[in-house]
Parts: C-alpha cells; sequence; structure tokens
C-alpha cells in the first residue's frame, strides 16, 4: 500500500511501498477467501471495477475480473487502445478522470513508467484507489503477492529460502516485485541468472542494497537447481535483443531441460508468471514440482483480497 | 570580468549598483549557472563572470555578478542542485541587502525534465515533474549529486542530464 502521505486514499503502486503487515495481512485474507470463497460471493455486491489496460493482458486482467464477479462486483475496461478515445488522443490523465467517476476502482496497466503513480494522483481526488497491472517495466505487485502466497502455500514460511529467477530480469514486471516481496521477509539468498543485456536494472540493485537478501549470480541451471527451494523462471522478450540471432543462441541457456530436474529438491516449486514460450518446455509440466498454473489460479484469490481491501 | 584595480596578491573586481552576486561557486559552476538562468547573449543586463580565480576557501572558484535582477527571479531550488554551499548575495545601491548560502534542496518541483524516455512526465500530460535528492552534494563532490524521478524512479547525475523546463 502507498504510504506517501500526499494521497488520502489507499492505492497500490509496488511492493516497496508496502510494510511486511499490509502484505501478510492479504495473504492471510486470500488464504481464508481460497477456504472460504462463497463467504465473500456478496463482499463487493454493488461496487464497479475499472480494467484500463493500455497494453495486452490476459492473467492480469482476467484473474482481475474473475476476482471482482466472485466478490459480488461488477467490471467494465478496455483491454487495448483500439476503439477508445486514446487513439484519439486522450491523455492518461483524462482517461483516469473519466474513470473515476465511473467505478469505485481502477486497475491500470500502461506501457510508460510512472503512469500508475500519476494515475493515483488523478482518482486521489475522487477517493478511488488505483492498482497497478504494470506501468512500463517499473513493479508489478499484486503477481508479487500472488507468487509469494503461492510460495508460502508450499513452504509454509517466507525467509530462508533459496531463490532462483532466471530469464529476462531487466524488463520483466514481476522480478523486481518479488524480489522486494522477499528482501521484506528476512533473509533469502537469491541466485540470478540471465544474459547479460538482461541484468537487473541499476534502479533496483541500488533499491536492494537496503534489504537483507543476499544475491549470487549463477553462470548456468546446472549449477544452482540442487540448492534451490523455489525456481521463478521468466520469459525471454525476443524484442528485447538486438540481434534474433543472438536470441536463438542464447535462448537455451536459460531453458529448464528435464534432465537438469534429476538434481533438483523434491520439495522444489518451479514458478513462471505466464506466458511460457520455450524456457520451460511442456515436459516440464508432469513433474510435480511444477506449480505454474496454481500460481496463476491463486492469483483469484489474492487479488480477491486486494480488492475487498481496498474497495469500501 | 572587468578588474578596478590589480595586485599580486588580491583580486578586484568592479562592484555592481543594483543586481545579485553568487560567489564561491565549485570552479566549472558558472556555466551551469548561466544555462540554468537561461541567459545568453540576448540578456539585456550586464553579466560579469570570473572562472577560475584564487581563492582561500576552495583554491579556486568562479564568481557571478548579474545586474538588475532580484531573488525573485532565480529558482534558488535549481541553483541548489548545481552549486550548493556558494553564497547568494543581493545588492542594492551598492550596498548588500541580503545574503544566504545556497543549500541543497531535498526535493525538485517542476524545474528539470526527466532524462527517462519512457516516463509518463515526457509525454503530453498535465504533471509536474518531482525529484528527490539523493547523493552527497558536498563542496567538491558535487559530481556524486544525484536525482531520482518520483515517478518513473530513474536515477541520474544532475550534471549529466540537467534539462530545464523553461
Amino acid at each position: 500500500m502507498n504510504e506517501d502521505t500526499e494521497h488520502q486514499t489507499s492505492h497500490i503502486f509496488g511492493i516497496r511501498y508496502m510494510t511486511e503487515n499490509f502484505i501478510q495481512g492479504i495473504l492471510d485474507d486470500a488464504s481464508e477467501i481460497k477456504q472460504n470463497p462463497s463467504k465473500y460471493a456478496e463482499a463487493l455486491k454493488g461496487k464497479i471495477l475499472s480494467l484500463a489496460f493500455w497494453e495486452a493482458s490476459t492473467r492480469t486482467r482476467l484473474s482481475f475480473e474473475s476476482a471482482m464477479l466472485r466478490l459480488g462486483g461488477k467490471t467494465l475496461g478496455f483491454s487495448s487502445q483500439a476503439g477508445t478515445s486514446i487513439e484519439k488522443g486522450e491523455s492518461l490523465s483524462d482517461t483516469i478522470t473519466m474513470l473515476a467517476g465511473y467505478s469505485d476502482c481502477i486497475v491500470l496497466r500502461h506501457p510508460l513508467r510512472g503512469s500508475c503513480k500519476l494515475a493515483a494522483k488523478i482518482a486521489d481526488k475522487y477517493g478511488v484507489p488505483v492498482i497497478s497491472g504494470g506501468s512500463g517495466s517499473q513493479e508489478h505487485p499484486t503477481q508479487a503477492l500472488l507468487d509469494i502466497f503461492t510460495i508460502q502455500e508450499y513452504h509454509h514460511r517466507l525467509s530462508g529460502l533459496n531463490v532462483g529467477i532466471v530469464g529476462d530480469l531487466r524488463y520483466s514486471r514481476t522480478i523486481s516485485s518479488l524480489l522486494f516481496a522477499l528482501g521484506k521477509f528476512g533473509r533469502n539468498t537469491i541466485y540470478y541468472l540471465s544474459h547479460p543485456s538482461l541484468h537487473l536494472q541499476d534502479e533496483l540493485v541500488y533499491d536492494l542494497e537496503s534489504t537483507d537478501l543476499e544475491m549470487h549470480k549463477a553462470t548456468n541451471l546446472a549449477e544452482i537447481i540442487s540448492s534451490l527451494d523455489v525456481l521463478y523462471v521468466t520469459r525471454l522478450q525476443k524484442e528485447r535483443f538486438p540481434d534474433p540471432m543472438l536470441y536463438n543462441k542464447v535462448k537455451e541457456s536459460y531453458q529448464l531441460r528435464p534432465d537438469l530436474m534429476k538434481a533438483a529438491k523434491e520439495d522444489l516449486i518451479i514458478m513462471h508468471p505466464l506466458p511460457r514460450v520455450d524456457e520451460i518446455p511442456y515436459a516440464i509440466d508432469r513433474f510435480p514440482q511444477a506449480k505454474y498454473f496454481e500460481q496463476a489460479k491463486n492469483g483469484v484469490y489474492t487479488r480477491m483480497a486486494v480488492l475487498n481491501r481496498l474497495i469500501h | 570580468m572587468a578588474k578596478t584595480k590589480s595586485n599580486d596578491k588580491q583580486l578586484s573586481v568592479k562592484k555592481i549598483d543594483n543586481g545579485i552576486v553568487i560567489d564561491h561557486i565549485v570552479t566549472g559552476g558558472a556555466f551551469y549557472v548561466l544555462q540554468a538562468l537561461n541567459i545568453d547573449v540576448h540578456f539585456p543586463h550586464s553579466v560579469f563572470i570570473a572562472m577560475n580565480v584564487p581563492s582561500k576557501k576552495l583554491g579556486r572558484k568562479d564568481v557571478l555578478k548579474i545586474r538588475n535582477i532580484g531573488k525573485e527571479d532565480l529558482n534558488l531550488d535549481v541553483l541548489g542542485l548545481l552549486i550548493s554551499g556558494s553564497n547568494f548575495i543581493c545588492i542594492e545601491n551598492y550596498h548588500i541587502v541580503h545574503k544566504e548560502k545556497i543549500q541543497t534542496p531535498e526535493k525538485a518541483y517542476g524545474v528539470i525534465k526527466c532524462p527517462g524516455i519512457s516516463c509518463i512526465t515526457n509525454l503530453r500530460e498535465d504533471v509536474e515533474t518531482e525529484f528527490t535528492v539523493i547523493g552527497s552534494n558536498e563542496v567538491g563532490n558535487r559530481e556524486n549529486l544525484s536525482l531520482r524521478c518520483v515517478y518513473c524512479d530513474k536515477i541520474f547525475k544532475i550534471l549529466e542530464n540537467i534539462s530545464l523546463i523553461q
């Protein structure tokens, strides 16, 4: 939750602004909702959620929609700029002002960094909370909430974990939020593996210095997999590589091959924010450690918990 | 800069009747101040610039004297980002009527453009830029002063990226 006192309303920009207590509260609520969903079937009856997606989304948009419907509320919005006044040049500020009049909460995804903070500043005047569904390559906070909810569900703790993160660490929205989240729950060890052009952003490295995370650079998956409690894989984005040939050359280095699983712990959990492409072959789905679809499903419960906290 | 007298021990510069003096600027800082104040050949008043002159305090320093402007014409927060620790003096009828040390602000609002190419503040939006000052701005360590955009989180060194909103 945003701790900035300039904002009267509670918004969700990023995990870094949330207290450990707030996060734990969301995780507890999500667990309760998962166990007793019918109890919350009318919790937000009569409320409307705006889904304002300037960029494509499947899981974030649909799981927020599912969450709102399961809480008895309704949704409206758009999933691309096509067919809206944005195509005609309408600004983010004007669009948010309009949506603040139409609904009780806004979930926003926008290609530019800082867009969620600007939206929150505007919606604040109307007492409407804003939740970031991703603004540029900045945080994706509700993804991290569902990620650590899943980790806690399987490991029953959020500290003392060995976590491998693999793939695109620079432009992936989920990685920064996940690291901030893990950094709030005591000492965790992170092994990170990526192509040099996709290393963590400088700003993120600067921010993580104040956490208890122990960061180790890994050179390949085989070297680290036996020690991991969590393996978090992200998609290599072909378009981030200046040369398509380079993408084809390096993608196998970050692929979780079935033969690597021989060394994995039984209680390892393999996670992925999805969509996956080549980095997790279908053969991995048959291993009991594969939890990415359960992880995606948990997105509904954690987002129900978030909406139930923010909308009054 | 015009000299009224000169000897080996003391540098003396012409006094101005009305205007401002910025003294003890770290060498090289005068250029940034002129840029920040948008002073060029079209500026209507006299500007005296001394660069790299001897200073007991700094070893070398820059000094600026600008006629016929006052404190109200300046944004001291911008100067604080560029030349904190310098002395700012207002002159009226050859007398000092105000003197203060330029301080580094904690935040900078609406005066600098964000160099982040994917920052929302660079789009056509009704938003004032906002930066948090990080790093040290001690005299002699000015190069390490950095700003962080409150919106996009980009961290950048002010002297390498200054782009003022005019």
